[in-house]
Formats: C-alpha cells, sequence, structure tokens
C-alpha cells in the first residue's frame, strides 16, 4: 500500500508543476481554508501517527505539548539529519518528490503556528538540499510559501539549513544547537524542545517522513488514517533495505505484513542474494539489536513476526528488537558478527560528541576490544570484558547515543557468542576466511 | 585581511543571514564555512576561520570550536580530489574493504593521506545513507555508488582528465 510514494513512479513529479497536476497542495490547500490549526492537531492525533525518525513517539501528543505563550515566535524544524546505519529512506522520499515534504511543512507549521521552518540536513546530502532550495522556491513563485498563503493571513517560510557532518546532529537538542552554530552536543532535558528550542522558544522536531505524512493523513482525516495498519502501528512507512538482498532499495509498507513476506516477495527485497541463506537482520537501523533469521521471522512465541513497531519488539531485548527508523539490514550466511560489530563500535565511537565519559570512554573501548577480537588478538575474558562495558554506559548518558552503542554489542553477544568465541579459539581462520560461523542460517528451520 | 569572498559570495552570505531571525546571524556559521571552504581548495585556514569570524560577527573561538567539531570541515589542506569511501556495516559487507585497499594500492596512499601531486586524498567515513547503493563513496557534491574497480578507474581517470582541463584554461 503506498501512500507517500504512490506518486513517486511519475515522470517530473520533483518539480512544481507535475506535483500540481497530480493533485499536489490541494490537501494544504483543504487545512488551510477549511480547518483550524487546532483541528489539524486533532486529526494527527486520531490518526495515531508515530514520529518515524526512530523513537516512535505519537506526533499528535508532540504536537499538543508544545508552548504558546504570547508574543513569542514558535518554530518547526525537519530533522533530515539522517545518518543511522541502514536509513536512506528520507534521502530517497526528499529526492524523488520534494513537495510532498513541502505540503507537509506548510500544513504541519500553520497547525503549530511556526512561521520559520528550518529543514535541518545532513551536509553530505549537498545535492538533495539543492532540490529542496529549488522546490522551496517553487512553491514560493506558486503563493504556497511566503506571506499572507491563499489570502488566510497565514504567513509561512521553509528554510533549507545545511549541517556539516554528525550524526550526533540527528538527536534533537544536539540538532537545534547546530542550528544556533553550535557544536552539535546535546543539551540536558528537560526543559523539552517543546518548551525552550531554538534561540530559546518553543519548538517541534520532527522527521521528514513524518512531516510528508501529514499530507495523507489529513487528505483522508485520522480516523481513516488510522484503520491502516494493525493497533498502534498505524499507517504505512518506508522501509530502506540493504545488506545480502536481491533487491535493496527503500519500500513503503502497510504497518502490518509480516517479515517474511517482506524479505523474501519480490515486491520487496526479493529474497537473499546469490543464493545464499539468510543468517541475522538488523531491522530498524544500527542502533536496534541484531536478530538472528530464526528470531527474525518468528517472535519467541513463535508467532509470526510482523514489520509493526509492536511486533519487532516482542520479547525485548531478549528475543526482539524495534522497528527503529525502518532501516533493515540483512547479512547472509557468510557474513561475520564480530566483523559487523566491530564496524559498528567504531561508527559510535567516532561520532560520539565526547561530552559524558561513559559514551566517550566506553565506546571507545567496545570498539578497541572488538578490533582485538576481530584481528585474532582477543582472549575469551574480552566478551565479559564487552558485555561489562556496554551495560556502563547505557542509561549513564545525556543522551540515548551512549544506548544506541550498547544495545548492537550486547545483542551480538547475545545471539552470537559461539562466533565470538570462536574468532578467539581460531584466530588463524577467522582473519584468513575473514567471515564468521554459518550455522545459524538454516531458512527452512526458522521458517518451520 | 587578506583573504575575502566575491561580491556573489557575500550576497549569498547575506541571504544565508536573513533566514535566521535578527541578531541570530552566528545561525549562519556552518553554511558560511562550507562557502569558505569552497573558497579556499577545500580546507578552513585561520585566516578563513577569523575572516568569516568577522563577517559573522562572533569570535573567532566560536569559529574554530565548530569548524573542529563536524567532519566535513576540514582545518588542514586536503588534496583537489577527496575520496571519503564508507566503512560502516551495510557497506562493509558489501566489500567497501577491498575498495579501500584498491584505491590505496592505486593512489600509494593511506586513508587520511594526499597523493605527493596534491591531486587525491583518501578518507574513510562513516555511514552516509547510501546503504542500499553500497559500496560508495563521496566525492565533493557527489556520491559515487555501486563501486567496483573498474568503476573508481574510471572516476580517478575523469578526475585526472577534469583537472587537465581545468589547468589548460
Ligand atoms: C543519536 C541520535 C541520532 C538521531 N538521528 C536522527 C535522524 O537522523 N533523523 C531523525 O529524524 N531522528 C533522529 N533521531 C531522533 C530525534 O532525536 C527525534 O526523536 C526525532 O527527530 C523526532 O522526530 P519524530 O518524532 O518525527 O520521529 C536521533 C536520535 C538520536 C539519539
Ligand atoms: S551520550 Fe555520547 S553523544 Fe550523547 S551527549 Fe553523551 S557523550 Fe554526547
Ligand atoms: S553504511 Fe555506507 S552508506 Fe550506509
Amino acid at each position: 500500500m503506498k501512500l507517500l510514494l504512490k506518486n513517486a513512479h511519475i515522470d517530473g513529479i520533483r518539480y512544481y508543476d507535475t506535483y500540481r497536476k497530480n493533485g499536489g497542495y490541494t490537501v494544504a490547500e483543504k487545512a488551510l481554508r477549511t480547518m483550524t490549526p487546532d483541528a489539524v492537531t486533532e486529526e494527527v492525533k486520531k490518526s495515531g501517527l508515530r514520529g518515524r525518525g526512530g523513537a516512535g513517539f505519537p506526533t499528535g501528543m508532540k504536537w499538543s505539548f508544545l508552548a504558546k505563550p504570547e508574543g513569542v515566535p514558535r518554530y518547526l524544524v525537519c530533522n533530515a539529519d539522517e545518518s543511522e546505519p541502514g536509513t536512506f529512506k528520507d534521502r530517497y522520499l526528499m529526492e524523488t518528490i520534494p513537495h510532498l515534504l513541502i505540503e507537509g511543512l506548510l500544513i504541519s507549521s500553520f497547525a503549530l503556528g511556526s512561521n520559520n521552518t528550518y529543514i535541518y540536513i545532513r551536509g553530505e546530502y549537498a545535492w538533495v538540499a539543492e532540490i529542496l532550495e529549488q522546490a522551496v522556491a517553487e512553491a514560493k513563485a506558486n503563493g504556497w510559501l511566503g506571506k499572507n498563503i491563499l489570502g488566510t493571513g497565514f504567513d509561512c517560510m521553509v528554510h533549507v539549513h545545511v549541517g556539516a557532518g554528525a550524526y550526533i546532529c540527528g538527536e534533537e537538542t544536539a540538532l537545534l544547537e547546530s542550528l544556533e552554530g553550535k557544536r552539535g552536543n546535546p543539551r540536558i532535558k528537560p526543559p523539552f524542545p517543546a518548551i525552550k528550542g531554538v534561540w530559546n522558544c518553543p519548538t517541534v522536531v520532527n522527521n521528514v517522513e513524518t512531516l510528508a505524512t501529514i499530507v495523507p493523513v489529513i487528505e483522508s482525516g485520522g480516523e481513516a488514517y488510522a484503520k491502516i495498519g494493525i493497533g498502534k502501528s498505524t499507517g504505512t512507512k518506508l522501509i530502506s533495505a540493504c545488506g545480502n538482498i536481491n533487491k535493496p532499495g527503500v519500500y513503503e509498507i502497510e504497518l502490518k505484513v509480516s517479515v517474511e513476506e517482506f524479505l523474501y516477495s519480490d515486491e520487496y527485497c526479493g529474497g537473499i542474494a546469490n543464493g545464499k541463506r539468510l543468517k541475522a537482520c538488523i531491522p530498524g537501523g544500527s542502533s536496534v539489536p541484531i536478530l538472528p533469521a530464526n528470531l527474525l521471522l518468528k517472535t519467541a512465541k513463535g508467532e509470526q513476526r510482523l514489520m509493526t513497531y509492536e511486533s519487532l519488539s516482542d520479547g525485548g531485548f531478549e528475543t526482539g528488537s524495534m522497528l527503529g527508523s525502518g532501516g533493515f539490514i540483512v547479512y547472509d550466511e557468510d557474513q561475520c558478527i564480530v566483523r559487523n560489530t566491530m564496524t559498528l563500535a567504531r561508527f559510535y565511537h567516532h561520532e560520539s560528541c565526547g561530552q559524558c565519559s561513559p559514551c566517550r570512554e566506553g565506546t571507545g573501548w567496545l570498539e578497541k576490544i572488538l578490533h582485538h577480537i576481530e584481528y585474532g588478538k582477543g582472549k575469551m575474558k574480552d566478551i565479559d570484558l564487552l558485555w561489562s562495558v556496554q551495560s556502563h554506559i547505557e542509561g549513564n548518558t545525556i543522551c540515548p547515543l551512549g544506548d544506541a552503542a550498547a544495545w548492537p554489542v550486547a545483542a551480538a553477544i547475545r545471539h552470537f557468542r559461539d562466533e565470538f568465541e570462536w574468532h578467539i579459539e581460531n584466530p588463524y581462520e577467522a582473519q584468513r576466511r575473514n567471515y564468521g560461523l554459518a550455522h545459524y542460517a538454516d531458512p527452512m528451520e526458522a521458517v518451520a | 585581511m587578506s583573504v575575502q569572498f566575491s561580491e556573489q559570495k557575500l550576497n549569498r552570505v547575506k541571504e544565508l543571514v536573513s533566514h535566521y531571525p535578527d541578531g541570530k546571524q552566528k545561525s549562519a556559521l556552518i553554511p558560511v564555512l562550507h562557502l569558505a571552504q569552497e573558497e579556499n581548495e577545500g580546507w578552513l585556514s585561520v585566516e578563513w576561520m577569523d575572516y568569516v569570524a568577522s563577517l559573522l560577527q562572533v569570535t573567532p573561538i566560536e569559529v574554530y570550536e565548530v569548524a573542529t567539531f563536524y567532519t566535513m570541515l576540514n582545518t588542514k589542506p586536503v588534496g583537489k580530489y577527496v575520496f571519503e569511501v564508507c566503512q560502516t556495516g551495510p557497506c562493509m559487507i558489501k566489500g567497501s574493504s577491498d575498495i579501500i585497499s584498491y584505491i590505496e594500492e592505486k593512489l600509494s596512499i593511506k586513508p587520511g593521506e594526499t597523493t605527493k601531486d596534491g591531486m587525491f586524498t583518501l578518507k574513510t567515513v562513516e555511514c552516509l545513507g547510501a546503504c542500499g547503493y553500497a559500496p560508495m563513496m563521496q566525492l565533493g557534491k557527489v556520491y559515487k555508488e555501486h563501486l567496483t574497480k573498474e568503476k573508481v578507474d574510471a572516476i580517478i581517470e575523469e578526475c585526472r582528465r577534469e583537472a587537465q582541463r581545468i589547468m589548460n584554461n
């Protein structure tokens, strides 16, 4: 089912004229002409839409927390920092159909009373920023941005703000610091951005996909939107699929498709590449726990695993994972879990802002120990040391990056401990082969 | 001060500053540093940072703090062409290590180094949001995706040809 990408295949949809010809900006018109800002927020609440940036916090509720003191400007900031390994869905949406985001920003800015709305985009996406700037200029030239939009008295301008390479700036308070022209050091909360955000003014930070989804929510109404999906996982979600699959790419799914269907059907990933068998998968971006094949397709209770917030986290961190940002990374039987975990630890170490010692030092230790094990210098007691280091990071830091660094290591040890042991016992072979143990990988066993 | 933006770039700076509320011109710092890097062969010298500080009416230390925090801002000279190859998990399992070794071999440099002729710098970087099109590298403002050894050869050739063209003009 497609709501966001339903017109993505149309030639020229990146440009205003084509977007408009295909029904673009009619939803914004409906919102601005026939609804009040509170009515828009009410529909978003009813839709059950949850933030698509990773945490899954209900969007309508977040909006209703926004403080509205008299005479103080309020801001909406769109989080387009997208740097979580495995995640490239926002990029796809912005590249393909930028006006959908602009339309969503306009409706959301109207609901929140933001006259100046910022898109904070990671610096590496330089050409995407150019596409957005062009779309903003087109929208402005056609009266959808600027002063007194549609004669309603509402003013709104969207500004594209380019970052300069720092994963941590995806964390919302670090993003606001960066938007103020500072280092991306996360702030201590409270105060929350809804009270004191950018330049000390009340601010809402939402992900690109969340804000684009406001268009179909207002188009169909909150109640109708909530009927899509299952339970508290309403609507559709973009999933960026990568790794050892036949068809890497960005797919929009209804939040009820089974993992098995997503992974094996030709509509989506098209199965494991090169006729190999499935070994493991990180279903929601590098920060969420990795799952071995058997726990990916079915929960520990033996139920079919679905691509929903609830089903993917079924079993907690012991036997489950998270939907996260929707970065679906698939590993075939040849892949080495130790090596993969080492690259992720290196990533978090590199990206730690360094404010909290458990995160700054801990991520360094994780990388170092994993490097030792991967390169044949590990000792058995290093596995327990890894476990201990990760457990001291979690929960002891200013922002969740510390947790995000700890979880992948914990999950890798939890599910693939024997592969760590094998590396330590067979340093020569582990190095020479450069891949890990393959015995998790029988899909038939996993499906049966 | 000896370094300076062109008239056209100064207008762009003015426009960038206008995106933010009055008195919040510091917000334009990162975008303006990008412009300064473009003017100065891809890196930020102290002179340029001080110039940006004076333009935005902030102290030089505020600029240094920012310039040293972000990976895209270089405070040391870099080659004309910077190959930033992603090495994170999703790219690694699609062969980024082989691509990095191939470039090392071909250009006789290690990550972090620049070729003697100042032409190429090799850098390893972390996930750039192209995991589905791995292995990949960033080259200036564009991504080069689905890399193979042949593709790397072609990219290097293309850079050399372009540099030659610029020299001849
Ligand atoms: C280390 C870290 C990195 C993050 N990176 C991103 C990101 O790149 N994009 C994003 O939308 N949210 C990211 N988030 C989540 C944001 O902090 C925030 O929750 C989100 O932008 C809220 O939008 P949503 O409610 O629409 O999901 C990150 C969080 C952390 C802790
Ligand atoms: S947890 Fe890490 S990234 Fe987050 S504030 Fe602390 S040091 Fe910085
Ligand atoms: S891991 Fe290389 S682009 Fe994401």
